[in-house]
């Protein structure tokens, strides 16, 4: 198989296996966990395929055309980074759809589950697989609506559809300024291939020096800021916490989250080595950093720790990917690369670990907990190892990456120099201190100290090995990157940096080397930390006074503001435009019909009504005219429902003569038989309708209709006689059909011919609603009582 | 060549249409929409059928064969602004325009279909509200 | 409408009018008819004797699911459509063939008369569905 059907496969396996999941459920009932793990094992392997290639620095690229008229194909491009980013989804997504098994009641929904699950997983892949920016955008959407339904997944609890919105809206609002700034792209460079652009460096140096370069660069970091919850953007993340722990862990440890880490590292060739990357980037990304790892020391539930702590991990890349200058454009991206894989694995397993002790305690609150180590040992253990390796202990895989940023950190700030040089490093050590500080409260608030005397379960223990595996072996990896190092770094963090420097790296990870400023500023980070950490539960106290005095400080309120006032707006808005009465509508379509044939009638003729009219005709067309124009006013004036119809159904069988008249056999032999059948139903309906409503027309009223109507009528006479006398000129269409009705079709019969061959998809359509008529009437019939 | 008076009649059906379907009554309503309907399709097959005068079906005298009907029915020439399908040259058919019977054609039968539909909606309607009133029903929904 | 004279013209008609109604539609290539027309008309006359005889008395002994009906003519109209694809061709392309029977001499077959088949079927079924659901009811 080719690297590109392989990824191709990856892509879509995923969103066709997880359609066939009500069918596999009829098998395997709750095992479908299984299921779904085995497809994201399918998944890892075809990513795996590609690997060998991309390790030796190359990249693969193909396509299927899609819109070939905008220049728009299905194309997928691999190089280190999506193969990274492909592995890390993945693999998490093995880990969570097995860990699942364990955590889901088999009460829930389990099919809807994991299909979500395994939509998202694909959306994922295709997003960092895809070659194309509008590709990209669409799995980029893709993502945030799977998201919304596996955030929402318990819909019956309103703070879970509560985050859901909040997610879906904040993360696809940002996906649409995003999609702008790759229009402004597209403005710069004419094309929406990503490849196409990092490949050329006469291109990238094009886009910074054009005077968009601002614009495309803010609206796509929207973008991937409130994808990644950055900045402002950070709100929807911690309600996002209402979703089942597997599917938080999945989301917001490996893969959601870090979609807009990922177009910050796809777009770093194209945009960094500039002011406006590092400001933007690196500034938001350091506040960010801090005000979250601040704002994580209030909360009390265990998974609004890890939120917080998710947002401020995430910010630290942000950070590493924003350092830049012009003659260095990605000093931290080595260290950022490697901590992301790093974040994943630690991440995705503390979130596990969360979701062991809620299920075993029944609560998520912190302060009801402790001293659970002697209960549940193996967990303690693994959330231990989770933990310090946030807070950066060595030999675990958070030390490495962390000392890397600091690394990253002290020579962007002497790069910069001035003030730069303390205050950057500074910044960064802060960061590092606060991580520390809420990393040991995990440990310390759940498993340490004392079990509280009530509000816990009587016996607590370790789960069983579904959730405990899934969790252990996360936990090996953390150790194992630590130790050896070398593993990860030359395959799959090297190939990954080389994709963005666009340039072939020397990656080298080591434990330990010498004492470096980074080491300094390690030590430093356990000191302060363990400082800070004395004094962490009177720092919350403090948060929590200042909230509570300043509610309306917060982006919080902002968002449930605009989200209400929205709300009223729109309400009052289309309660104005709708007000419900049939005939407004009716009069507003009308007026619009009359002005629509007017307007061209009126400009592109010389007289409205033409000069050559031709009362010329036959006696008997008279006459049939004279009757047709009785019956139609007989159905409308006649006062009672059955004449009314049997005029009514007069007008149609004089319909039918005109169409003989006309040299339309097929059609007045349709007509005739419509109409009996017309009749027929009318009766039918009248007889369980009985005629109380008679309606009193009041003289104002009258005159309005009539006028409408007349104006109508005028409209159409217009219309007809100035069609007749071809005010437009264009060619017939009918002339292909005459032409090629035998040679191409074989019929004789033209009408039919276009019928059921030239336009036998218009006919197609014509059947379904034919069909679906049929099904409205059934239902309709058979919706009777079933509301009460 | 045209015919005014064909026009006209089509002309005063939308009208009475039109004013049907301003009533307050459903049933009145849906007579109305049946009124237009029969209009429209007139109005489509009208607007093809003035200039021909032969059954849009090919026959032996006709030009059956393909060579000898291909290209040689119509001759528009839309630089002189005549338009189809006007004259015949060298033969003598003159077929009206198929295009307009087979949309009609399906037309028909689909609004024989989408009647039925809003009729038994009317029922329906009636029988949870019990009227026919749409100002009535309209204070219903509130 | 049960009077003897009804009756006795139903019966009569009834055979006479669905031959007729499958030779529009067999005939609608080539002559004033097809699928919408066949379809209709043996709608029609179906209805006829629903109306002439009683629904309930016709439903004794001929109660056909008319759902079926238009369910078989929609996937039989869609498999046509979709033939093509493996042939080669482009969704809908159609196919004509001349073919020499013992009987008939030359016959013409036409991939989109069995589309046309489809068609007739979804405006019988779809027809009679309504009517049958409408007079049922209550």
């Amino acid at each position: 198989m080719d690297s590109f059907t392989a990824i191709t496969l990856a892509v879509f396996l995923p969103f066709i296996l997880a359609g066939i999941l009500p069918v596999v459920e009829k098998l395997l009932k709750n095992r479908i966990g299984w299921y779904a793990a085995a497809v994201a094992f399918l998944s890892l392997v075809l990513v795996a395929q590609v690997a060998p290639t991309v390790i030796h620095g190359e990249s693969i690229q193909g396509s299927i055309t899609w819109i070939p008229s905008l220049g728009i194909d299905l194309s997928f491009y691999g190089d280190g980074l999506s193969v990274m980013f492909g592995i890390i989804v993945s693999t998490i997504g093995i880990i969570i759809m097995s860990y699942s098994n364990g955590y889901m009641s088999k009460r829930e929904d389990l099919p809807r589950y994991y299909q979500q699950l395994l939509f998202f997983m694909g959306s994922m892949l295709g997003m960092v697989f895809s070659a194309n920016l509008i590709q990209l955008f669409i799995f980029w959407e893709l993502t945030s609506i799977t998201s919304f339904m596996l955030i929402g997944y318990w819909r019956n609890r309103p703070m879970s559809v509560y985050g859901a919105t909040k997610s879906l809206l904040i993360t696809a609002t940002g996906g649409l300024f995003m999609l702008a700034g790759f229009l402004v792209l597209h403005a710069i460079t004419g094309t929406f291939d990503i490849p196409t652009i990092l490949h050329s460096e006469s291109m990238i140096e094009f886009i910074k020096g054009h005077e968009l370069f601002l614009l495309a660069l803010i609206l796509i970091f929207i973008g991937a800021a409130s994808k990644s919850a950055q900045g402002p953007f950070y709100v929807w993340l911690p309600n996002a916490m209402e979703a089942p722990t597997p599917v938080s862990a999945f989301l917001h440890s490996a893969t959601m989250v870090k979609a807009g880490i990922y177009l910050v590292a796809r777009i770093h060739p194209i945009f960094s080595g500039t002011d406006a990357w590092f400001i933007l980037v690196s500034g938001v990304g350091i506040i960010t950093m801090i005000m979250a790892g601040f704002l994580a020391f209030r909360q009390t539930d265990i998974k609004g720790i890890l939120a917080y702590s998710t947002i401020s991990q995430l910010a630290y890349l942000m950070t590493m990917y924003g350092y830049t200058t012009l003659h260095h454009p990605g000093i931290g991206v080595a260290a950022a690369t490697f901590h992301l894989l790093n974040h994943a694995t630690f991440k995705a397993s503390l979130f596990l670990v969360a979701g062991i002790v809620a299920h075993e305690t029944a609560t998520r609150d912190i302060t009801k907990m402790g001293g659970l180590r002697k209960e549940m040992p193996i967990t303690f253990i693994l959330a231990t190892i989770g933990a310090l390796a946030m807070a950066g202990i060595p030999p675990l895989n958070g030390f490495l990456s962390k000392e890397m940023f600091y690394e990253a950190s002290y020579e962007m700030g002497h790069l910069l120099g001035g003030p730069f040089t303390y205050l950057i490093p500074a910044l960064a050590v802060l960061g590092g201190v606060l991580t520390f500080a809420y990393s040991i409260k995990l440990i310390d608030g759940i498993f340490l100290g004392k079990r509280p005397s009530h509000g816990l379960p009587e016996h607590i223990h370790d789960p069983g090995w579904t959730m405990i595996v899934p969790t252990a072996f996360l936990a090996v990896l953390i150790i194992l990157f630590g130790l050896v190092p070398s593993i990860p770094s030359h395959y799959i963090v090297q190939p990954a940096v080389e994709s963005i420097l666009l340039e072939p790296v020397d990656l080298h990870v080591q434990l330990w080397h010498g004492f470096t400023p980074a080491l300094m500023m390690t030590i430093a980070t356990f000191i302060l930390g363990i400082l800070i950490y004395t004094r962490y539960d009177s720092i919350a106290a403090w948060q929590n006074r200042f909230n509570s005095r300043h509610p309306m400080l917060s982006v919080n309120y902002l968002y449930d503001a605009t989200v209400n006032n929205a709300k009223n707006v729109t309400f009052g808005f289309s309660s104005r435009m709708q007000p419900g009465n049939i005939k407004t509508y009716v009069i507003a379509l009308l007026l619009l019909m009359i002005a629509l044939f007017m307007i061209p009638v009126v400009f592109l003729t010389a007289d409205i009504i033409p000069s050559t009219l031709n009362f010329d005709i036959p006696l008997y067309e008279g006459i049939l005219f004279l009757f047709m124009i009785i019956a139609g006013l007989g159905a409308a004036l006649l006062p009672r429902y059955v004449p009314a119809i049997i005029s009514l159904s007069g007008l149609g069988y004089l319909v039918s003569l005109l169409f003989i008249y006309l040299s339309a056999p097929d059609l007045a032999l349709t007509q005739i038989l419509v109409e009996t059948l017309s009749t027929i139903i009318f009766l039918l309906a009248i007889v369980k309708i009985p005629q109380k409503f008679r309606e009193h027309v009041t003289p104002a009223v009258l005159t309005r209709d009539l006028l409408i109507a007349s104006a109508v009528a005028l409209t159409v006479f217009v219309l007809l006689i100035n069609a007749t006398q071809g005010i437009v000129a264009f060619e017939s269409l009918s002339h292909y059909f005459i032409e090629n009705s035998l040679p191409l079709a074989g019929g004789h019969n033209i009408v039919n011919v276009i019928i059921v061959d030239f336009r036998g998809y218009d006919t197609l359509g014509e059947i379904s609603v034919l069909c679906l008529a049929a099904f409205g009437v059934y239902n309709l019939i058979h919706s009777r009582g079933e509301e009460e | 060549m045209n015919n005014t008076l064909l026009s006209l009649t089509i002309a005063i059906l939308f009208g009475i249409g039109t004013f049907l379907v301003l009533r307050r009554d459903i049933l009145r309503i849906i007579i109305g929409l049946s009124v237009l309907s029969h209009a429209v399709n007139l109005l489509i097959v009208s607007t093809g059928a003035f200039a021909g005068t032969r059954v849009p079906i090919i026959t032996e005298d006709g030009g059956h064969g393909a060579s000898e009907a291909t290209g040689t029915i119509f001759n528009d020439v839309l630089a002189e602004n005549t338009l189809a399908p006007i004259t015949a040259a060298g033969h003598t058919v003159n077929f009206v325009d198929p295009l307009v019977q087979a949309l009609v054609l399906t037309a028909i039968v689909i609004s024989l279909a989408v009647t039925a539909f809003i009729l038994i909606l009317a029922y329906r309607i009636y029988e949870e509200y019990g009227t026919t009133d749409i100002n009535e029903l309209r204070r219903l929904w509130g | 409408m049960t009077t003897t004279i009804t009756k006795t013209v139903t019966k009569i008609c009834l055979p006479l009018v669905i031959l007729f109604s499958i030779s529009l539609l067999l005939a609608g290539h080539n002559n004033p008819g097809g699928g919408f027309i066949g379809g209709v008309m043996f709608a029609s006359v179906i209805a006829l004797t629903y109306v002439v005889f009683g629904l309930d008395y016709i439903k004794s002994f001929f109660d056909p699911d008319w759902g079926k009906w238009f369910a078989f003519g929609l996937i039989l109209a869609s498999l046509t459509a979709f033939a093509a694809i493996p042939f080669g061709h482009n969704f809908f392309r159609s196919a004509v063939e001349f073919v020499h029977l013992p009987f008939f001499g030359e016959v013409e077959l036409v991939s989109a008369g069995l589309f046309d088949i489809g068609v007739y079927f979804v405006v019988i079924g779809s027809l009679l569905f309504i009517f049958k659901n409408v007079g049922d009811d209550e």
